[in-house]
């Protein structure tokens, strides 16, 4: 079931009601049965995995419990890790399995057929189960987190399995902690008038970013990167600014539904994105974008690697290995891989120029906390970010480089005023709307940079506060892109 | 808690009141037949755009004082004819019910090939009904995209970027109690008599039980029926699907008038009559309303009812036709 469809706009209420319906004691259990039949609306038989990942999960923290208590601490600790691993090894296989069976295999291929040597078939296919990127990291998080005594293992596996099948977080995060999430999901949930209004504002404005400006600038998107070889340079570089701003308001908007959905059922989620595109460098966009993401790699791979507490080669090392994986995890693709990278190197350069930068800005003194130079930063880092994105979005690495060059040799400024400009996939009237909707995404992004919008607003008289609220729902209403006169976009990280 | 009750109540009261201001605006409104007295209609008229360019309601009201209706609608199948027809009999009882024929010669009879926007200009001007329910289910093939033809909003919301005055009043200044006028004819080449033979083709399926649906619809509600194929088009194919309905009609004593075999009787003029070689235009109209209109007067002693204040709409809507074609014409 799809955040953007109709049958989510019935459940998701139905659900709601529910809850603050029925006794506290049976609240967990409503939530998981409407949660097994969220994530089983779309295909049943996945929900079989679903199951595997939490028994196994489920199983391995009781296993480091009983470990526990084992007098002998050296066998305490040998079995501890033995369960940690098993339950770790165990799902990244299945993970593996599903995810990258076809791209090994596609590579073995590609390898053999270099010493014409006979290609390998399986002879099935393999189809992604939806949010099975997700759910296992945060199965995977209560696991280590029970390993490190950062959590205490749960003993009610349907409370557990509840964690791991949150119906808001399972197909596109934000990837929980056990430690934020368990306690609150077995909480009684009451009605709380401003909590769930600040949810459904949340979700309003999650479906704004969505169905208003990603899947509008994704039919540009979509038309000029299926035959970029047709467009100019400065065409195809409008469409890389596009489809950076169309993957952050796609993504950003489902985590703000997320996030909003489980706002007002009473969960509060982490936060997944904070302006990402105003970052002062590559590290600082790490810190505000996907944020459940990067802190899992943080925590769970970067800093078991040593993190940055050693020597600098060895920080560069992690820092690369952490994103090379990090591009795997996005998918199965060498694409992901380049993508990966080229964020590891930027960090690494950015690491290794600090010195030279630090003595410039003293020798110029250049005041870093100064508009201009901050914009400068942000505008240098988003180029950066975008260059990146060409090889996330293009269909093969071959692809991304002949997008890049051409962006160089055939940049022709003067295409972006010719008529054939609205051939690219926007009429007239949606590129204005979008370019409008972009000056909003963009004034509300800065308020929120600066304050909490949705105290403020609550802050202001009722007839403003309504306007303000009824002009959110028409927008999406109006200019969303949904029903059959336009074509679905699917949320793009469900992919991943 | 009480306050907040009332508040959330007034909110959500404010909030629909608004999005069904706007659904109204963005969306086709129902059909302005709904809108007139109850059996106040003598003539109505169904089928595609070949019903609503033929079959002229102010020349009948001006010659013949004959209150009619023209519910053609743009490539309408049989199957959509019929619903549309079953839900407007709950509110009038016409004296007559004439049907155009073009529609049971289009080669599919899958409303999806038709097309969605075209299904939807029929379904999205009926009313909210039972009747309305079962003609979704009856042609729209896709279950999932039932409620967008029950809440035609959620299709039509993006008509944010063609508004028009008429979004807003729901009047259509070109359309005379469904007739689409068109002044400026086009010259058109006279249809090649050697394409008119008897042969019949076969009907498809769901088009035959449309049909037989039509028929035992106007038996059941007692009014007659009358089997009309407009002169044009004029293809081997639609003459014999022609051919093969009027074979119907003869079985079921249903009158039957071939316009496509009287060009000479309505003396055609081949360089105006048409306005696109297809569909006539207002002078065509006038030539096959007006030999139609005798018979129909005669054969159901239709009344004259000019004068009546019951018929005043028919009054405005003849002299707003007239006018406006008169200034047309001085314009041209």
């Amino acid at each position: 079931m799809l955040f953007n469809s109709i049958p989510f706009l019935i459940f998701f209420p139905i659900v709601v009601l529910g809850l603050f319906l029925i006794p506290h004691r049976f609240q967990w259990i409503w939530l998981l049965l409407s949660s097994y039949y969220f994530y089983m609306s779309s295909n049943p038989k996945y929900a079989i995995l679903l199951f595997i990942s939490t028994v196994i999960t489920y199983a391995s923290g009781l296993l480091m419990e009983y470990s526990n208590r084992n007098p002998d601490e050296k066998k305490k600790i040998f079995q501890k890790k033995l369960w940690v691993t098993l339950s770790v090894t165990l799902n990244l296989l299945i993970l593996f399995f599903f995810k990258y069976f076809a791209f090994g295999v596609r590579t073995v291929n590609q390898l053999l057929s270099v010493f014409h040597l006979q290609t390998v078939s399986v002879g099935f296919n393999i189809i992604l189960p939806a949010g099975i990127s997700f759910y296992t990291f945060q199965a995977l998080s209560y696991t280590i987190d029970v390993y490190q005594g950062k959590v205490k293992a749960q003993h009610n596996f349907g409370k557990y399995a509840l964690f791991v099948s949150f119906f808001p977080n399972i197909l596109s995060g934000p990837i929980e902690r056990a430690k934020n999430m368990l306690p609150q999901l077995y909480q009684p949930h009451r009605f709380d008038y401003d909590r769930v209004k600040n949810g459904l504002l949340l979700m309003v404005w999650g479906y704004f970013q969505k169905l208003v400006i990603a899947d509008r600038l994704a039919v540009m998107v979509n038309t000029v990167y299926s035959g970029y070889s047709r467009y100019s340079g400065a065409q195809l570089l409008l469409t890389t600014v596009f489809y950076s701003i169309q993957i952050y308001c796609d993504f950003s908007g489902y985590s703000d539904i997320a996030i909003g959905a489980a706002q007002v059922m009473g969960i509060r989620v982490m936060n997944n994105f904070r302006q990402p595109y105003f970052a002062q460098s590559v590290v600082d966009f790490w810190r505000r974008w996907h944020i459940s993401l990067s802190t899992w790699f943080r925590d769970y791979v970067y800093f078991p690697l040593g993190g940055s507490r050693c020597s600098k080669i060895k920080r560069y090392r992690n820092i690369m290995i952490t994103f090379l994986v990090s591009g795997l995890w996005h998918g199965a693709s060498w694409n992901y891989v380049i993508w990966g990278a080229l964020h590891g190197i930027f960090q690494v350069i950015s690491h290794m120029l600090k010195p030279v930068r630090d003595k410039a800005n003293r020798f110029f003194k250049i005041d870093e906390n100064c508009f201009s130079h901050r914009l400068f930063r942000a505008l240098f880092t988003f180029s950066l970010i975008n260059f990146a994105w060409v090889f996330f979005r293009a269909p093969s690495l071959r692809d991304a480089v002949k997008y890049l060059s051409q962006i160089v040799t055939r940049f022709n400024f003067g295409s972006m005023f010719s008529p054939s400009f609205f051939k690219l996939g926007l009429g007239k009237d949606d590129f204005m709307l979008v370019i409008a909707m972009l000056l909003v995404l963009l004034m509300i992004s800065s308020l929120r940079n600066r304050m909490n919008l949705r105290e403020a607003v609550a802050r202001q008289n009722l007839l403003f506060r309504w306007l303000v609220y009824i002009t959110a729902v028409l927008s999406v209403l109006i200019f969303g892109m949904y029903g059959s006169n336009y074509t679905a976009v699917p949320f793009l990280y469900f992919q991943y | 808690m009480k306050k907040h009750i009332m508040k959330v109540i007034l909110f959500f009261m404010i909030l629909f009141a608004v999005i069904g201001g706007s659904s109204y605006i963005l969306s086709p409104k129902p059909d302005p037949v709904y809108q007139e007295k109850k059996n106040s209609i003598d003539v109505m008229f169904f089928g595609s755009s070949m019903c609503y360019c033929t079959f002229d309601v102010p020349l009948l009201w001006q010659e013949f004082g004959i209150p009619s209706y023209n519910m053609g609608k743009q490539q309408q199948l049989p199957s959509l004819t019929y619903y549309t027809m079953k839900d407007i009999l709950a509110d009038q009882h016409p004296k007559v019910i004439v049907l155009e024929l073009y529609g049971f010669s289009y080669p599919t009879d899958n409303p999806e090939v038709v097309g969605p926007g075209l299904t939807g200009a029929s379904l999205d001007i009926m009313r909210m009904s039972q009747c309305k329910t079962e003609a979704i289910q009856a042609n729209v093939p896709d279950q999932s995209k039932w409620i967008e033809y029950q809440i035609p909003f959620i299709r039509t919301h993006s008509n944010w970027k063609s508004l028009s005055l008429s979004s807003f009043t729901g009047i259509d200044s070109l359309n005379y109690k469904g007739f689409a006028s068109y002044f400026k004819g086009v010259p058109s080449q006279k249809p090649n008599q050697s394409v008119l033979n008897d042969e019949q083709q076969k009907m498809g399926s769901a088009k035959k039980e449309y049909l037989y649906k039509i028929i035992a619809l106007a038996k059941q509600e007692n009014i007659p029926l009358v089997f009309v194929k407009a002169p044009y088009p004029i293809r081997t194919d639609i003459v014999e699907m022609t051919n093969t309905v009027k074979e119907i009609a003869h079985q079921n004593q249903i009158p039957f008038i071939d316009y496509t075999r009287k060009f000479d009787e309505l003396n055609f003029d081949f360089t105006q009559d048409t306005r696109d070689g297809q569909h006539l235009s207002s002078l065509g109209a006038e030539k096959v309303t007006r030999d139609l209109g005798k018979y129909l007067q005669t054969t159901y002693h239709l009344e004259n009812k000019k004068g009546q204040d019951a018929y005043k709409t028919w009054e405005s809507v003849t002299q707003q036709y007239y006018n406006t074609r008169a200034h047309d014409v001085k314009t041209k």
